[in-house]
C-alpha cells in the first residue's frame, strides 16, 4: 500500500526515509550507499525500504481519474 | 553451481509482453468471431422453407458481431464496458446480426440484415471496448490495465473457459490393445470440423479381418464393402489404395475374402484385369445394356468371369440394410450414403465428390495399420503432445453456437412454414427468436454445461491474487477421467519439455490431468489449407490422384492437416524447402512440418504438414552450420525494442516448434554446448520450461521436485494485491494484504509476469531454530510486535447482494425496515434492524457482526390462495432481509446501488473485516514449506542478534532435512544480501546469481557467508549456544485463517427431518461423533458416555408404543387418551426412549408395507 | 565492584559497559527499555471525515505508529488517572488534529500535518508520509496520545533496539539501546533502573506484608 511507518521487526521508523531514497535513487545513486547515508543499517529496516510497494499509486490514479474526467473514450 | 548467465530472455520477455499473459484465448476467439463463426453459418447455407405454395429459401450471407452493450427494459441500448457488467449483473456481449436473402425460384428478393442473438465477448479480446482503450482510459473507466483478459462476464460473474486436451483431429493414430489374451491393431481417426466430430475406428481382428466402425451403424462392416461403398469398384485398385507391398497384400487377402463370402455385396471381377464384370441380365437387350452403362468397356478377358452387377450399389445396399433395417431400397440407399458423405470423415468433405479422398484416406489408415501389423513401425503414442491439441474458447463457443444456431433455424423454419401464406424480408425477421442463441450461450458460459454431458467446462475466475489470476488463464484440463488411474497420461512426457509446466500439477484426483502452459509455449492459430498447398505445390508434389501405382509406395506420402494430398520423391528436399520458406515468411510460422521416417525400409515415410489451431508450440533458436543464429548483437537489439520477437521468427532465426516437428530437430541445451553439424536448434531460456507459479519460485532447481508442485499450488491462496480497483470490485470474497512487499530475492518471471506490481507477501526476517516448542510439527513462531507494526495484516471482504424482484400479479419485494406491527414473518427482533437507515438499507461503515441485518427487505406472502381457501387472517409479508453470515464481522466498505437487466433495484453491499495474523492463520515461503502460526511473542522476548536484529518469524530446523528444499536457505542468504547490497537478487531458475557469491557479499558487510549469527535468548540475555541461521526469506499469507474456521457447539439448531444436530461450521452444526469414536467409546466400556452422544445430546424421542402389536401409539389430545391404531383405545401403552431417527426408521418401513414391531418388556 | 562506562551516547542511541554487574539485572534493564518505559502514542482516534483510499482501520494503525515526543513528567498513564473517561483528561492525554484535503493534485499528507495541542507532544519526525490523497479527498480526524507501555502494544514501545551482548571478557557486556525519538536514549534507560527499582521495592514490601 503505502511504506509502513516502521520497520516491522525493530520498529525503527522507516517511512521518513523513503522520498530520500527514491529521489537520490532516480539520481543514479546506488540504494545502498543512500541507505548507509541515511543511517539504516540493519537488514530488517533496509528490506523494508528496498521491498516497499507502493501500490497506493495505483489505487489514487482511479480516484484522480474520477476528479479529472476531462478524457472521455471515443466509441466512434 | 554454476550460473549461466543468458540474456535470451529478453526474447522470452519480448514475447509475453507483446502478447500478454492470455494470448492463447483472445487468438483463439478472434478467431472464432473472424472467420469461425462465419464457416458454421455457410456449413448450414440458408433455410429452404417448404410451403402448399411456392416453396422459397431463405439463404444466408455475411455475419456482422456488433459493439458489447446492454439492452435495458425500456429497449434502450447502450455500449457498456466490463466494470457495468460487473457491477449490474449483467453479461458482456454483443449483438450478432446475419444477412438473409429471401430467395425465389433462385432469384434473389431482397437482403436485410437480422438480429440473431447476443454472444458473450472475451475481455480484452478484439471485440472488447477495452482492447482498443490505452492505459490512461482504462484507468477512467474504472478497468485494471494490467487484467489480461481471456475470460468472460455472464450474470455480473467472471467466466473462464479453461483449455482442454484433445487428440489431435484428422489424424491416423494405430494402436496395439489385448482383448482378451489376442493383440487387436487399432486404428483411429478422430475427424472434425467446426463444432462436429466424428470418430472412426479400424480394427484388425484376430482373425485377420479388417472392420470398420461407422459413428451411426450399429455393426462393424468389412472395410472392402466401406471402400466399395466409396466408388472403387475395381479390387486391385482398392488393394494398391492401401499399399502395394506384397506383405500387405497377403495380410488383406482375409479381409478380401470377407467381402466375397458375403453374398449380398459379390460381384464378379476379371481374374487378370481385376476389372468389374457386367453382364446383360437375361431381358436385356445389347442396346439396353450399353444404355445403361456408358462408360462399361469389356476388358476381353470375360470369358473365366461370371456374372453380377453394381458393386458399389450393392455395398451401399449392405451399408443400408444394416443403418436402415426394414425401409424402403430408395431410403436405404439415401440412408447409406448420407452416412458416408455426412458421418464419414467430414473433415474432407460432405458432398459426393469427396468420396474418392476418403477412399485414399481409409486406404491409408489401412496401410498404417497393416504395417503395425508387420512391426514395420511402432504404435502411436496417445500422449506424445504432437497428438495433442488444446482447444480454448474459440473451438468451445463455435461448438456451442453451432448447436445454438442448429436450434434457431429450426425453430426458424417452423415458423415461417407454420406463416406460409406471407413472405418476404419482414416475415424473416419475424420468425428470428434471437433467445434461442442468447440464451444458449450466456447459460452455458455461466454453468459450464455445455451439453452432451459435458460439465465444468467454465470456471470462476480466480482472483484470489494476481498470480492466481495468471495462472488460472494459462491451465489446461484433460478430459480423462479422475476417477480412472490412467498412469500414462498423467505423467509428465518429455514432449512437454518447454511447453506444459513441470511441476505446476494439483496434487490428488487431477494429478497430472489438470496442467499449465510453460512461459515459452506459443498457442498455435490456424492457418490457411489452400496456400500451404499452393506452396506444396511450388515446390513439387505429386499429388494422389496422380500418383502411379508404383510410386505410390516408393514414394513419401504428405498430409497436410490429416487429409493425403499428395507424393514426393525427395522428402528431405521438400521437408528443406518448406522449412526454408516458413523462415523467409512465405509460410505461416505456425505452420509445422514432421518428417516421419522408420527405421524398416518396408515401412512409408509420411510427412504431416500441420496448420491447425491449438498445436502447443515452442520457440527454438535456429542453428545452422553448427552456429546459433541468434547471437549477442540480435538480443541486444531485442533488449533495446527495436527488434520483437515476431520480427526473429521472420528473420529465420527463431522456429515455433510443435512436438511433432521437434521430433526431427536436434536441440542443444544451451549456448555452451559444443555445436555440431547435426544439430538445428538451442535451447532459448532454460527456465521458461516453467510456468507462471513455478517460474516464480527462487532457485527452484534447488528444491526437492514435489516441493515446487507444492508451492505451485500454495501460491495461488496467498494473499496480496489482486487488483487496484477492487474498490469498484463485486467479487464475492476478496482478499487484501495492507502493506505488500516486493521480493528481494526475485526471479526474472516476477517483473514479466507484474508480480512487482502486484506483490503477493512480505519478506520477513526468518531464523531457523526452535523456540519453546510451540514451532514443532510445522508450526512458526511470530513477532507479536511485528505484527502490531503491520506485518502481514489484511482485509477480508464479503459481498452480500439482494434485488427487488417483481413477482405475478404486481406484487413486489421492498426495500425497508421490517416492522414489528405488521406481523411480518420471520421478523427477526428489533436489535437485527438497528443498523438500517430509512431505506432499509445499512450505513457505510458501520461495524457489523453476525446476524446483524445489512439489507432490510420484505417479500410479498407465498401462495396467496392458502389464505383465502382456509380465510385466515393474512396474507403476511416475509422478511426476506439479507444479514451478515453468523460468526462473521466486519465494517461496511462500500454500498452499490443499481439496476439489473430487468430494470430491478439491485444493491450490492461489501463487509470488510481486518485481519491481524493470530494463532492458527497459515502462512508459507515460496518453498512448499507451509506452517500456522503457533504462538505470538513480543520483541523482548525474542532472541536478538548483535546488531539487535530481531527475527519476524521463527521456524523449525526439522523442517528441512527431510524436504530438502535448499532453495530457501539461498534465498535467505539471498535476501540478506540483497538488502546490504541495495538491490534484488536474481534467483532465476538455472540462471540466477551464484549463491557463492552472495554468501561472500554477507562477508563484505560483516557477516558469515553462511547466514548463520550468534544470537541472545531474549528472555535471559545468554548467548544461545549454537549459531542461528537467520536471514531474509519471503512469506505468503494464506487465505486460510483461523477466524473463519474455529467453531463449537454447545446447544443449536437441528435438523428438521432427523431432529439431529446440524453439520458444518455456517449453520452452527455439532462436531460428528463418528464410527470411530463410537468404536472407541465400546472398546472402551463407556456405555454412558456413548448415550450421552448418541441418544441424550442428539435425537432422543419419546414415543409411545402398544404393548400388544408392538407399533407406534399415540395420545389422543382431545380424548385425552392414548390410542393404538390397531388395539384401539383400551391398549395397554407405553412410552419408549428412542432416537428419532429409529422413529422416523420404523415410519419410513411402514410405508414400505413393513410392520416393525417393537417388543416391550419391564425394566429389571 | 561494579563499573559502567558510557561508550557512546546520543538521543538516539547509547551504549554502555557493563562490568561485574549480574547478566539478570542487565536483562532486565534490555527488556525493560522495550515493554515496561512509557511512552506517548495515539491510541484513539475519532474520524469525523476521510474519504482517502486508506480505510479509517489503516489510518489509526498508522497514526498509532508515529512515534511523538514525550513528556513523562507532564502526563500519566491513563490506568493511574482519575478521570476513567475513554477519550481521557488534559493529565492523561494529548490532543493531536489532523485536518487536510488534497485540491488539485495528488498530496502526501505527513506527520508534520498533525496539529498537538501541547507542544510538547508532538510527531518526533515531521516527514512520515500518513496517507496519499487524489484530488479533492479530505482527511479530518482528532487523535488522542496516551502514555502506555510496550507490553500492550509496540507503538508504545521507546526502544527499538536493546540489546545485551557479551564481550571478550566474560563479566562485562554491552547494554545498546536505541531510541525510536519518543524519549532520549539516556532517558529510556534512566526509566529502566527507575522502573526495576520500584518494582523491587514493590515487591521486597509485598514480601514484608505477608511475612
Amino acid at each position: 500500500m503505502i511504506i509502513p511507518v516502521r520497520c516491522f521487526s525493530c520498529g525503527t521508523v522507516v517511512a521518513d526515509k523513503l522520498e530520500t531514497l527514491e529521489s537520490r535513487t532516480s539520481n543514479g545513486e546506488s540504494p545502498a550507499d543512500i541507505l548507509n547515508d541515511l543511517g539504516v543499517t540493519r537488514y530488517c529496516c533496509r528490506r523494508m525500504l528496498l521491498s516497499n510497494s507502493n501500490v497506493i499509486d495505483q489505487i489514487i490514479q482511479y480516484h484522480e481519474s474520477l476528479h479529472d474526467k476531462r478524457v472521455e473514450f471515443d466509441f466512434s | 553451481m554454476s550460473s549461466v548467465p543468458n540474456e535470451n530472455w529478453a526474447i522470452i520477455e519480448n514475447m509475453i509482453k507483446k502478447e500478454g499473459i492470455a494470448s492463447h484465448h483472445l487468438n483463439s476467439y478472434n478467431e472464432f468471431l473472424d472467420h469461425g463463426i462465419q464457416d458454421i453459418i455457410d456449413e448450414v447455407g440458408g433455410i429452404d422453407v417448404e410451403t402448399t405454395g411456392t416453396p422459397y429459401r431463405v439463404s444466408f450471407g455475411k455475419i456482422f458481431i456488433g459493439e458489447p452493450r446492454s439492452v435495458e427494459l425500456d429497449g434502450s441500448t447502450s455500449r457498456i464496458l466490463p466494470l457495468e457488467t460487473r457491477l449490474r449483473d449483467l453479461a458482456y456481449s454483443a449483438p450478432i446480426h446475419l444477412e438473409m436473402t429471401v430467395e425465389e425460384n433462385g432469384i434473389a428478393r431482397e437482403t436485410q440484415k437480422h438480429h440473431i442473438g447476443d454472444i458473450p465477448i472475451m475481455i480484452r479480446s478484439a471485440k472488447c471496448e477495452t482492447s482498443k482503450m490505452a492505459e490512461k482510459q482504462m484507468i477512467e473507466k474504472g478497468e485494471d490495465p494490467l487484467d489480461p483478459g481471456g475470460y468472460f462476464i455472464v450474470n455480473g460473474s467472471e467466466r473462464i473457459i479453461v483449455g482442454l486436451e484433445d487428440l489431435s483431429p484428422n489424424k491416423i493414430i494405430v494402436e496395439k490393445d489385448k482383448v482378451g489374451g489376442n493383440i487387436v491393431h487399432r486404428s483411429k481417426i478422430y475427424s472434425s470440423i467446426v463444432g462436429y466430430r466424428a470418430k472412426l475406428e479400424l480394427t484388425l481382428k484376430a482373425d485377420g479381418a479388417i472392420m470398420v466402425k461407422l459413428p451411426s451403424s450399429p455393426v462393424d462392416l468389412p472395410i472392402v464393402t466401406l471402400i466399395r461403398a466409396l466408388g472403387i469398384e475395381n479390387d486391385r485398385e482398392i488393394a494398391s489404395l492401401i499399399s502395394n507391398q506384397n506383405q500387405v497384400h497377403n495380410l488383406l487377402e482375409i479381409t478380401f475374402e470377407k467381402a466375397v463370402l458375403d453374398r449380398d455385396t459379390h460381384c464378379n471381377v476379371c481374374k487378370v484385369c481385376g476389372l468389374r464384370i457386367l453382364e446383360k441380365a437375361k431381358d436385356q437387350t445389347q442396346e439396353e445394356f450399353d444404355k445403361e452403362n456408358p462408360d462399361y468397356e469389356n476388358c476381353g478377358h470375360d470369358e473365366v468371369c461370371g456374372k453380377l452387377g453394381d458393386c458399389s450399389h450393392k455395398a451401399l445396399m449392405y451399408i443400408g440394410n444394416r443403418v436402415a433395417h426394414g425401409m424402403l431400397d430408395e431410403f436405404r440407399i439415401r440412408k447409406a450414403e448420407s452416412i458416408l458423405d455426412w458421418g464419414l470423415l467430414p473433415h474432407l468433405g460432405k458432398e459426393r465428390e469427396n468420396r474418392y479422398d476418403k477412399a485414399i484416406f481409409i486406404g491409408e489408415a489401412v496401410c498404417k495399420l497393416l504395417e503395425l501389423r508387420m512391426n514395420w513401425i511402432n504404435q502411436d503414442d496417445k500422449d506424445h503432445y504432437g497428438n495433442k491439441i488444446v482447444k480454448f474458447a474459440g473451438p468451445m463457443i463455435a461448438d456451442l453456437f453451432r448447436t445454438a444456431f442448429r436450434n434457431l433455424i429450426r425453430d426458424m423454419k417452423y415458423q415461417l412454414e407454420r406463416t406460409s401464406h406471407r413472405k418476404g424480408s419482414n416475415i424473416v425477421g419475424a420468425s428470428i427468436r434471437p433467445g434461442i442463441i442468447t440464451d444458449k450461450l450466456a447459460n452455458a458460459v455461466a454453468t459450464g454445461n455445455w451439453g452432451r454431458g459435458k460439465v465444468g467446462v467454465t470456471q470462476l475466475l480466480d482472483r484470489t491474487n494476481y498470480l492466481s489470476l495468471l495462472s488460472h488463464l494459462r491451465r489446461i484440463q484433460s478430459p480423462l477421467s479422475r476417477t480412472q488411474p490412467n498412469f500414462e497420461a498423467r505423467d509428465l512426457h518429455s514432449t512437454h519439455y518447454g511447453r506444459i509446466c513441470p511441476s505446476e500439477t494439483p496434487e490428488g484426483a487431477n494429478c497430472g490431468l489438470v496442467k499449465n502452459i510453460a512461459l515459452s509455449s506459443v498457442i498455435s492459430v490456424s492457418s490457411s489449407f489452400e496456400d500451404i498447398i499452393d506452396k506444396l505445390t511450388q515446390i513439387g508434389i505429386v499429388p494422389s490422384r496422380d500418383i502411379s501405382m508404383e510410386d505410390r509406395s516408393r514414394f513419401c506420402k504428405i498430409f497436410v492437416d490429416g487429409r493425403l494430398i499428395g507424393y514426393t520423391k525427395d522428402e528431405n528436399k521438400l521437408v528443406t524447402s518448406f522449412r526454408n520458406m516458413r523462415r523467409q515468411g512465405q509460410i505461416h510460422s505456425h505452420a509445422s512440418i514432421n518428417l516421419q521416417k522408420y527405421p524398416n525400409k518396408n515401412a512409408s515415410t509420411r510427412i504431416h504438414v500441420s496448420l491447425s489451431s491449438g498445436r502447443v508450440l515452442r520457440p527454438l533458436i535456429v542453428v545452422s552450420n553448427g552456429q546459433p543464429l541468434v547471437n549477442h548483437d540480435v538480443v541486444s537489439r531485442t533488449q533495446n525494442g527495436e527488434l520483437s520477437w515476431q520480427d526473429l521468427i521472420h528473420m529465420g532465426v527463431v522456429d515455433l516448434l510443435d512436438a511433432n516437428e521437434e521430433e526431427n530437430a536436434l536441440v542443444a541445451i544451451d549456448g555452451t554446448t559444443e555445436f555440431s553439424n547435426e544439430h538445428t536448434h538451442v535451447e532459448l531460456f532454460s527456465s521458461s520450461i516453467l510456468g507462471a507459479a513455478a517460474s516464480l519460485i527462487p532457485y527452484a532447481e534447488h528444491n526437492q521436485s514435489p516441493r515446487n508442485t507444492y508451492q505451485s499450488a500454495m501460491s495461488k491462496q496467498s494473499l496480496g494485491f489482486p487488483t487496484p480497483n477492487y474498490n469498484y470490485n463485486t467479487t464475492v470474497r476478496e482478499h487484501l494484504l495492507v502493506y505488500p512487499q516486493n521480493q528481494l530475492v526475485k526471479t526474472r518471471a516476477t517483473s514479466l509476469l507484474n508480480i512487482d506490481k502486484r506483490p503477493t507477501g512480505q519478506n520477513c526476517v526468518v531464523a531457523v531454530m526452535s523456540y519453546e516448542g510451540y514451532n514443532i510439527e510445522d508450526a512458526i513462531v511470530m513477532n507479536k510486535s511485528s505484527v502490531q507494526r503491520g506485518l502481514a495484516r489484511s482485509f477480508f471482504y464479503r459481498l452480500y447482494d439482494a434485488e427487488a424482484k417483481q413477482y405475478l400479479g404486481g406484487m413486489k419485494d421492498n426495500f425497508e425496515i421490517p416492522k414489528s406491527d405488521e406481523n411480518t414473518r420471520g421478523y427477526r427482533g428489533e436489535k437485527y434492524y438497528r443498523l438500517l437507515e430509512s431505506d432499509g438499507i445499512i450505513m457505510h461503515e458501520s461495524v457489523v457482526s453476525g446476524g446483524d441485518v445489512i439489507i432490510g427487505r420484505t417479500s410479498p406472502p407465498r401462495f396467496m390462495e392458502e389464505y383465502k381457501a382456509f380465510d385466515m387472517t393474512g396474507p403476511y409479508r416475509r422478511d426476506t432481509s439479507i444479514a451478515v453470515r453468523p460468526s462473521e464481522f466486519g465494517v461496511v466498505d462500500s454500498v452499490f446501488m443499481t439496476q439489473n437487466e430487468d430494470g430491478e433495484k439491485l444493491y450490492k453491499i461489501r463487509v470488510r473485516d481486518m485481519r491481524i495474523p493470530e494463532i492458527g492463520d497459515k502462512f508459507a515461503s515460496r518453498h512448499g514449506q507451509k506452517g500456522i502460526v503457533g504462538l505470538l511473542v513480543n520483541q523482548e522476548d525474542m532472541p536478538y542478534t548483535e546488531s539487535g536484529i530481531v527475527p519476524d518469524i521463527i521456524i523449525n530446523p526439522h523442517a528441512f532435512p527431510s524436504r530438502m528444499t535448499v532453495g530457501q536457505f539461498i534465498e535467505s542468504i539471498g535476501g540478506k544480501a540483497a538488502s546490504f547490497r541495495g538491490t534484488p537478487v536474481d534467483g532465476s531458475t538455472f540462471a540466477g546469481e551464484n549463491a557463492d557469491d552472495l554468501g561472500n557479499k554477507l562477508k563484505e558487510y560483516g557477516f558469515e557467508s553462511s547466514g548463520s549469527e550468534i544470537m541472545y535468548d531474549g528472555k535471559t540475555g545468554k548467548k544461545l549456544k549454537v549459531e542461528i541461521f537467520i536471514g531474509i526469506v519471503y512469506y505468503q499469507k494464506l487465505h486460510h485463517m483461523v477466524a473463519d474456521k474455529m467453531h463449537a457447539r454447545a446447544r443449536g439448531q437441528v435438523q428438521m427431518l432427523t431432529k439431529q444436530p446440524t453439520e458444518g461450521r455456517a449453520r452452527g452444526g455439532g462436531l460428528r461423533f463418528g464410527e470411530m469414536e463410537r468404536d472407541c467409546l465400546i472398546a472402551y466400556g463407556a456405555s454412558m458416555v456413548l448415550k450421552d452422544r448418541l441418544l441424550d445430546e442428539s435425537d432422543k424421542t419419546n414415543v409411545n408404543v402398544c404393548d400388544h402389536c408392538g407399533l407406534l401409539a399415540y395420545y389422543d389430545g382431545q380424548q385425552r387418551k392414548y390410542t393404538c391404531k390397531i388395539d384401539g383405545e383400551d391398549a395397554q401403552i407405553s412410552s419408549v426412549t428412542i432416537a428419532y431417527a429409529f422413529k422416523l426408521l420404523l415410519q419410513e418401513m411402514m410405508s414400505l408395507n413393513i410392520a416393525p414391531r417393537l417388543l416391550l418388556e419391564d425394566k429389571v | 565492584m561494579a563499573t559502567i562506562k558510557i561508550l557512546e551516547s546520543s538521543d538516539s542511541h547509547v551504549k554502555l559497559l557493563l562490568k561485574g554487574i549480574d547478566r539478570v539485572y542487565a536483562n532486565a534493564l534490555r527488556r525493560f527499555a522495550i515493554s515496561e518505559v512509557p511512552c506517548m502514542a495515539v491510541d484513539e482516534i475519532v474520524i469525523h471525515e476521510n474519504s482517502s483510499v486508506l480505510y479509517d482501520e489503516i489510518l489509526a494503525h498508522r497514526l498509532g505508529l508515529i512515534p511523538l515526543t514525550t513528556d513523562l513528567e507532564g502526563y500519566i498513564l491513563p490506568e493511574d488517572c482519575s478521570c476513567k473517561t475513554s477519550l481521557g483528561c488534559t493529565k492523561c492525554r494529548v490532543l493531536l488534529v489532523l485536518d487536510a484535503v488534497a485540491t488539485d493534485e495528488v498530496k502526501t499528507i505527513y506527520s508534520g500535518d498533525l496539529v498537538s495541542e501541547d507542544t510538547r507532544v508532538k510527531p518526533h519526525l515531521d516527514n512520515i508520509p500518513i496517507v496519499k490523497l487524489a484530488p479533492t479527498q479530505k482527511i479530518k480526524l482528532e487523535a488522542y496520545a496516551k502514555l502506555g507501555k510496550g507490553r500492550n502494544h509496540a507503538k508504545w514501545q521507546p526502544a527499538t533496539v536493546s540489546t545485551l551482548t557479551d564481550t571478550d571478557n566474560a563479566s562485562e557486556f554491552h547494554l545498546t539501546i536505541e531510541s525510536n525519538g519518543s524519549l532520549p536514549a539516556k532517558e529510556i534507560l534512566l526509566q529502566a533502573t527507575n522502573i526495576l527499582n520500584t518494582k523491587l521495592k514493590n515487591m521486597t514490601e509485598t514480601i514484608k506484608e505477608s511475612a
